[in-house]
């Protein structure tokens, strides 16, 4: 092994030495000719000729070197395959405890991937940076448009750099049934900047990037170009509706490309230039606000510039600005952020789910590891003789122990296999979840190259980890002993010790693995019913846009005001109101704020804002949520855009940023669109707003019919069934603007059991099955070693019969083996888990980590599978024949 | 070769690595040195092609039954020379008395069918 490894390494060395022997051979053969009296170039000619072909000798030559080598490794990998065939009794268990034992590891890895670590799917991906514009609250705020064109004419470290905004638009393909559809608005350099270009057609033109509201041009994703016009080539030229205005399609994405963000597969594509005339004219001048920190920013280097060059120009320009545009720009820094990095400093807590996922599957994977030890180890006796007749014909140690591994790296090949094609069903399972919300969100996992690599990096390495101990063991002993041990106690019972043992990790191993994934269920079990801080019962939402259908800002506006009105007029209805979001919803925004008398902690961190969560909200929204006004007041119908502009906080906002003085008459200025002055007239009960695990968030309401907004969910507190007054609702929405349609109608309890819980849910899942295959492997090694130990112990037992023991002490006595490896294993795990609790602590939200009851199940299950895993070689041991037992030997 | 002679025989399969261990028992050469030292020892009847002699050479350095080095020889070009090991040596015992017995056998069945 270690040769061949040393002829790959120097074989380029090999190469050159090689030209340059038989250059010296011609060389002098030329001399000889020359002695014979030929001039120097027909000596050479001569000898050229002489030599023959140069390039056949060398072909030849290098045949030597490889064939040696590469036939003892055929050798190698016939015997092996010879040797699995011979023993499929073997092989089996162990193929299956690998392919189980890979298969949830490249499954749960595949998820990791999806959501952390793989990076956008585009050419050089690696190339492919964040710029960030780190604030006191955020260190990966976004930028301004006039920032990014900005830092896009300055730079010479980025080849361009790359806008993009989510936005759902209506979308019409011209068959009559429009839909919402998920539309990324981005800048012209976007398909060009990240080599992404659309085939057939063409992206977005650095023209069609200057006036806003002018060229009306889409790009689709190949998904959509399948699904809605099943691929055909002349697409490109064809028209189709936004928000009731015609588009002509000019591209379609490349097949690979799903987007740039985790969750998030956009089916279309607009220039930012249309964003306005999508949100019906409402939106106002975010196109050139410097204070508009709206827009996320992607950068793909230039060839050669390292990532620090371009954090160091980054920096430079961003005092730039600062010094440009002291009015905007005070604090400001920009930063530079690789693709993982980015994603690493967005949501930490992913980061220590994905450590747990894999840490958890790694458990499981070693316990597959330790079963297929096992069995090795299990066989060895019956191969000492094949072994010993081996060395005595003249096989070296080093070749037999060079053998086992080639078999155990073969078997762990054919155990990735099979683990690839079991993550592949888990990857398709998960994906197919659709997030339960208006928008098309899912988790895009699937068995890529990259998890295919992974699959049989892990493989190999299980494969080569557990074949090493038998290797080893092979190394070390002589012949002698080899011959011997088929009759020696003593390795015999040294041997067991050694079994027994990994008996005891796999225990412990299943015990960990229970435990976390019984944590998870329950925690999310908890969750649920859970106090979210808002009514949840008796509620029903439904989402409107109309500018979805071309209406304009005072239509939505007096659109809004009237549904209000009707909606509130149904019997049984108790509060009707707006918001932008739903809480624990999958979308939600910050708004970026100054605060009169607040100042940050550390001035020099950034820019001088501060980000809070943030919601429009109308009259009426608190109240159907039930969400309670603790001080000042809440909303009402004539807080207007004639009407100075107010906001209502939190308590948890309050009691950050007014430690000691009355938050109530307060001024915050608001940055960016919707930007001015707003004083607060009322503090709010803190709720959960994005995740039902998260610490109190500081939260800023701001009044609906202050702003501009089109797209708004309705919400009806109802006192029977919310249900039962949905067509009342419809009906006048109806009334009002019949083209404006529902969408996503649900009620608050079934989006708080669907969608609030996705994420919980679906690691409680994973976990679960994780749980089921460490569980299954754990027992398959009991059983094993069990069985085992009552075929190598059935002449003692037949002597203890023969002597007066009855069948129930026989039984006893194998049940009691077992259950003290369980016992110990379980001790063990225990101890792990403590050791844990640290951890364990984080991960949880509703949960007691050290919950006696979870323990005492847990420990439960373990008793249970040990006594069913023991059962059986303990039925074989009590109906040992005395007779024949004593025979045997 | 230019002085091509009609007497020349072609080597039989397998000889020649018998041929290279026996020419390098009186000390280290080089290729052009054992194709030399060959067509010298056998007045010229065989003649090595080089085709097979670096094959051979490799093949033999990798069995550990010679090892090379790369010296100055007199002139200014490093050359690669080869030197026995004592398991070439032991090797060459082996085959040289493997051969013997061969030519021994091929001859008494060649003699008696002469009869």
């Amino acid at each position: 092994m270690f040769e061949r490894l040393k002829w790959w390494l120097t074989r380029r060395s090999r190469e050159s030495t090689m030209n340059d022997e038989l250059e010296a051979h011609i060389a002098c053969e030329t001399e000889d000719q020359i002695a014979r009296g030929l001039d120097p170039t027909a000596a050479r000619e001569a000898a050229l000729r002489a030599f023959g072909n140069r390039r056949q000798v060398m072909e030849d030559a290098r045949q030597v070197w490889t064939w040696t080598l590469l036939e003892q490794f055929i050798q190698d990998c016939v015997y092996a395959l010879r040797a699995l065939r011979k023993n499929p009794a073997l092989t089996l268990p162990v193929l299956l405890s690998l392919a189980l034992g890979i298969g949830a590891t490249a499954a749960v890895f595949s998820l990791v991937d999806s959501f952390l670590v793989r990076p956008i799917s585009v050419p050089q991906t690696g190339r492919v940076v964040r710029i960030v514009a780190p604030t006191q609250s955020s260190p990966i705020g976004f930028l301004s448009y006039p920032e990014v064109d900005d830092i896009a004419k300055r730079t010479e470290s980025f080849e361009g750099l790359v806008t993009f905004r989510n936005t759902g638009v209506r979308l019409d393909t011209g068959n009559g049934q429009a839909r919402l559809a998920l539309a990324l608005s981005v800048n012209g350099a976007f398909f060009s900047t990240l080599h992404a270009e659309p085939s057939p057609g063409r992206g977005f033109l650095p023209s069609e990037d200057e006036v806003a509201g002018r060229d009306a041009v889409v790009v689709l994703s190949h998904g959509l170009w399948i699904r809605e016009y099943g691929g055909r080539p002349d697409i490109v030229g064809k028209r189709l509706w936004l928000n009731a205005r015609e588009f002509t399609i000019v591209g379609i994405a490349p097949k690979d490309f799903t987007g740039v963000e985790t969750f998030v597969q956009p089916e279309i594509y607009v220039p930012r230039m249309m964003a306005r005339a999508l949100a019906g004219g409402a939106t106002n001048s975010f196109l050139t606000d410097r204070s508009a920190r709206i827009t996320p920013a992607l950068a793909r280097l230039k060839p050669g510039v390292g990532i620090q060059q371009a954090r160091d120009e980054m920096a430079r320009i961003g005092s730039q600005l600062e010094q440009e545009h002291p009015e905007t720009n005070r604090g400001y820094k920009l930063g530079v952020l690789s693709q993982l990095d980015y994603k690493i400093t967005q949501s930490p807590d992913n980061v220590t789910m994905a450590a747990v996922f894999m840490g958890v599957a790694a458990l499981v994977l070693g316990i597959a590891c330790v079963n297929v030890i096992n069995l090795v180890l299990s066989t060895m006796p019956a191969r000492t003789g094949e072994m010993a007749l081996k060395v005595a014909l003249g096989a070296s140690r080093s070749r037999l122990a060079r053998q086992l591994l080639v078999e155990s790296v073969l078997v762990s090949i054919g155990g990735s296999i099979g683990g690839l094609a079991i993550a592949m069903v888990c990857a398709r399972l998960i994906s197919s979840i659709r997030i339960a919300s208006l928008l098309p969100l899912t988790l895009d996992t699937r068995v890529d190259y990259r998890v295919v690599m992974f699959g049989f990096a892990t493989g190999i390495a299980a494969g080569i980890l557990s074949g090493l101990i038998p290797a080893i063991r092979v190394w070390r002993g002589s012949v002698n002993l080899v011959l011997r041990t088929s009759d020696s106690r003593l390795g015999r019972s040294g041997r067991m010790w050694m079994r027994r043992g990994m008996v005891v990790a796999q225990m412990s191993l299943a015990l960990v693995v229970l435990v976390m994934s019984g944590l998870f269920i329950q925690d999310m079990r908890l969750s649920r019913r859970m106090d979210p801080g808002f009514r949840v019962t008796n509620v029903v939402t439904a989402g409107f846009d109309p500018a979805g259908n071309g209406r304009d800002v005072a239509q939505t506006r007096g659109f809004y005001n009237e549904l209000l009105e009707k909606v509130r007029a149904i019997p049984g209805v108790q509060a009707a109101g707006l918001s932008q979001h739903v809480p624990l919803g999958v979308s939600s925004s910050n708004a970026d704020l100054l605060i009169d008398g607040y100042q940050p902690p550390d001035p020099r961190g950034g820019d001088a804002s501060i980000q809070v969560s943030t919601a429009t909200v109308s009259e009426g929204y608190l109240e159907a949520l039930a969400i309670p006004i603790v001080r000042g007041r809440t909303f009402d119908v004539h807080d207007t855009n004639d009407s100075p502009k107010i906001a209502i906080i939190n308590e948890a906002m309050a009691e950050k940023y007014w430690p000691t003085s009355d938050p109530i008459g307060s001024r915050i200025r608001l940055q960016g669109t919707d930007g001015g002055i707003a004083e607060i007239v009322g503090i709010a009960r803190t709720s959960k707003y994005r995740e039902l695990s998260e610490k109190p968030l500081p939260f800023l309401y701001l009044p609906q019919r202050q702003g501009s907004r089109s797209f708004m969910i309705l919400f009806v507190a109802t006192e029977g069934d919310p249900i039962e007054s949905l067509p009342a609702i419809r009906r006048a929405a109806a009334e009002i603007d019949a083209d404006v349609p529902l969408y996503d109608v649900r009620t608050m309890s079934d989006h708080f059991q669907q969608q609030a819980l996705w994420g919980a849910r679906l690691v409680a899942n994973v976990m679960t099955a994780v749980a089921v295959v460490g569980l299954f492997l754990g027992a398959l090694g009991l059983y094993g070693i069990l069985a085992y130990s009552v075929s190598e112990r059935t002449h003692e037992i037949g002597i203890r019969m023969a002597i007066g023991a009855s069948k129930r002490d026989v039984l006893r006595m194998v049940l009691s083996q077992g259950i003290w490896l369980t016992a110990i294993g379980t001790a063990i795990g225990l101890t792990l888990m403590l050791a844990l609790n640290g951890v364990t602590k984080q991960l949880v939200t509703a949960m007691n980590p050290l919950d006696p009851s979870l323990y005492a199940i847990v420990i439960g299950v373990l008793i249970a599978v040990t006594l069913f895993a023991c059962y059986i070689p303990a039925r074989r041991a009590a109906t040992v024949d005395p007779n024949r037992a004593l025979r045997s030997e | 070769m230019a002085q091509n002679s009609k007497n020349r025989v072609d080597l039989l399969q397998g000889t020649l690595d018998l041929l290279v261990l026996r020419s390098l028992l009186f000390g280290p050469l080089h290729g052009h040195g054992i194709t030399k030292a060959i067509q010298r020892y056998s007045d010229d009847m065989l003649q090595v092609d080089h085709g097979s002699l670096y094959p051979a050479l490799y093949r033999l350095e990798q069995k550990k039954w010679i090892v090379a080095k790369w010296e100055q020889s007199g002139k200014e070009r490093p050359m690669k020379f080869y030197k026995l090991t004592a398991a070439g040596k032991k090797q060459l015992t082996v085959e040289q008395s493997k051969w013997e017995q061969l030519t021994r056998a091929i001859g008494l069945i060649l003699s008696r069918e002469i009869q």
